[in-house]
């Protein structure tokens, strides 16, 4: 079963979740798809055994061949290659590598060159648990592929946990497809509450089932109960806010193997959304 | 001869732009007959890539001289694709000031762009 935990604003605690339910299961995987800023590995203690570059392809034009027709700049949709006076101009790390430019060109001016966007390391601890993390080049647009190279990585028979990265972009939009459920982490705070609706809605336009984890749970802003109970949402478990939770994330603990009652929080929510 | 001056408001009469790509508006001032035509710069909206986009817009306006500030290192690679030059309005605080300052010599081309994104 593949599990995504996402949460619409950003620290809301996607990474702290993610890892502690990894941390209470057997037979497992994390994928940490959050590749603009990874952070999922300073809570684990794995052997790094493997690195995997992950290449993008983007445009290179023979000005032999080029008529300058501006065919591969109409169809660019990130300005990533532009037909300028004597010659097509391509900036790379625009490119997303979608492949519209060489198919529009009716003169077969382009080829296609590979580099290097970012890698995805791979993680192992005991038999029965793999970690990979990926990893986004500074100056790269979009960590999509890095994305769907991680969500490539087969396993069979065991579960994966996604955490994904925050809001509701195109990157993702690509760590969730093909998962069977969603995790939404969110907490008590207007802006908790605002983001969390927009990932409620891409959840339900992408069929994905989901419950919600109400993390920092007991601050002052209660507007939460009130949009769950509306919409009818399952609220898998609240996490209450305290200062020794904080304590042991700032120290890089792992929350679940320090403190009784936090790790009983996860593993009910692995009994509800596994049923283990 | 046309040039371009990046401005904050739709008149002849605003203030200079101290951005480039995602500049209001372009004010574009033709020496032959001595007017301005003000554009919107729809390269503001852009995601990514807007100095691609903003170069392409002067050039289909044919324009030939630009008047800005710093100018990234993608924008000087397209202006110099499209063969627009940029020059520093430098301490011009409106379009016309900028303007004559060009008209009358005292602006300095730009050669070399601004980077402090990353190393």
């Amino acid at each position: 079963m593949k599990i995504a935990v996402l949460s619409g604003k950003g620290g809301t605690g996607k990474t702290t979740l993610s890892v502690n339910l990894f941390a209470q299961l057997n037979d497992v995987v994390l994928l940490d798809s959050d590749v603009e800023e990874p952070n999922s590995h300073i809570f684990l203690d794995m052997k790094e055994i493997g690195e995997i570059d992950v290449v993008k392809k983007y445009p290179i034009v023979d000005d032999v061949k080029c008529n300058l027709c501006g065919a591969c700049g109409e169809i660019c949709q990130f300005n990533a290659i532009i037909p300028a006076k004597s010659r097509v101009m391509v900036f790379a790390d625009l490119c997303h590598d979608c492949g519209g430019c060489k198919m529009v060109c009716k003169q077969n001016a382009i080829i296609y060159a590979e580099k290097s966007m970012g890698t995805i390391t791979h993680y192992k601890s005991g038999e029965n648990k793999d970690f990979y993390s990926g990893i986004l080049r500074i100056g790269e647009v979009s960590g999509v592929k890095i994305i769907e190279e991680l969500r490539a990585l087969s396993y069979n028979n065991v579960t994966q946990i996604v955490d994904s990265p925050p809001g509701t972009s195109c990157a993702t939009v690509a760590s969730i497809e093909e998962v069977d459920y969603a995790i939404i982490v969110t907490e008590p705070t207007p802006f908790g509450l605002s983001d969390m609706k927009m990932v409620v809605e891409m959840l339900r336009n992408m069929g994905i089932p989901f419950g919600v984890v109400i993390n920092k749970a007991g601050l002052v802003f209660d507007e939460i109960h009130q949009y769950l109970s509306n919409e009818k949402i399952e609220i898998l478990e609240e996490i209450p806010f305290k200062k020794q939770y904080a304590r042991f994330y700032a120290q890089g603990k792992m929350i679940s193997n320090e403190d009784e009652d936090y790790r009983m929080k996860i593993k009910n929510i692995i009994t509800k959304v596994l049923g283990e | 001869m046309k040039i371009a001056i990046c401005s904050n408001e739709e008149t002849q009469n605003s203030k200079v732009s101290d951005r480039f790509a995602r500049s209001e508006y372009f004010a574009i001032y033709n020496d032959e007959n001595e007017t301005y035509e003000i554009i919107e710069n729809k390269a503001k909206f852009a995601s990514g890539g807007a100095s691609g986009q903003a170069v392409r817009i002067l050039s289909d306006y044919q324009v030939d001289v630009v008047l800005c500030t710093k100018v990234g290192p993608k924008a000087l690679e397209a202006l110099q694709g499209f063969e627009i030059r940029a020059f520093d309005f430098n301490q011009s605080k409106d379009v016309k000031s900028a303007l004559s300052s060009y008209l009358q010599n005292s602006l300095n081309e730009i050669t070399s762009s601004h980077n402090m994104r990353y190393k």
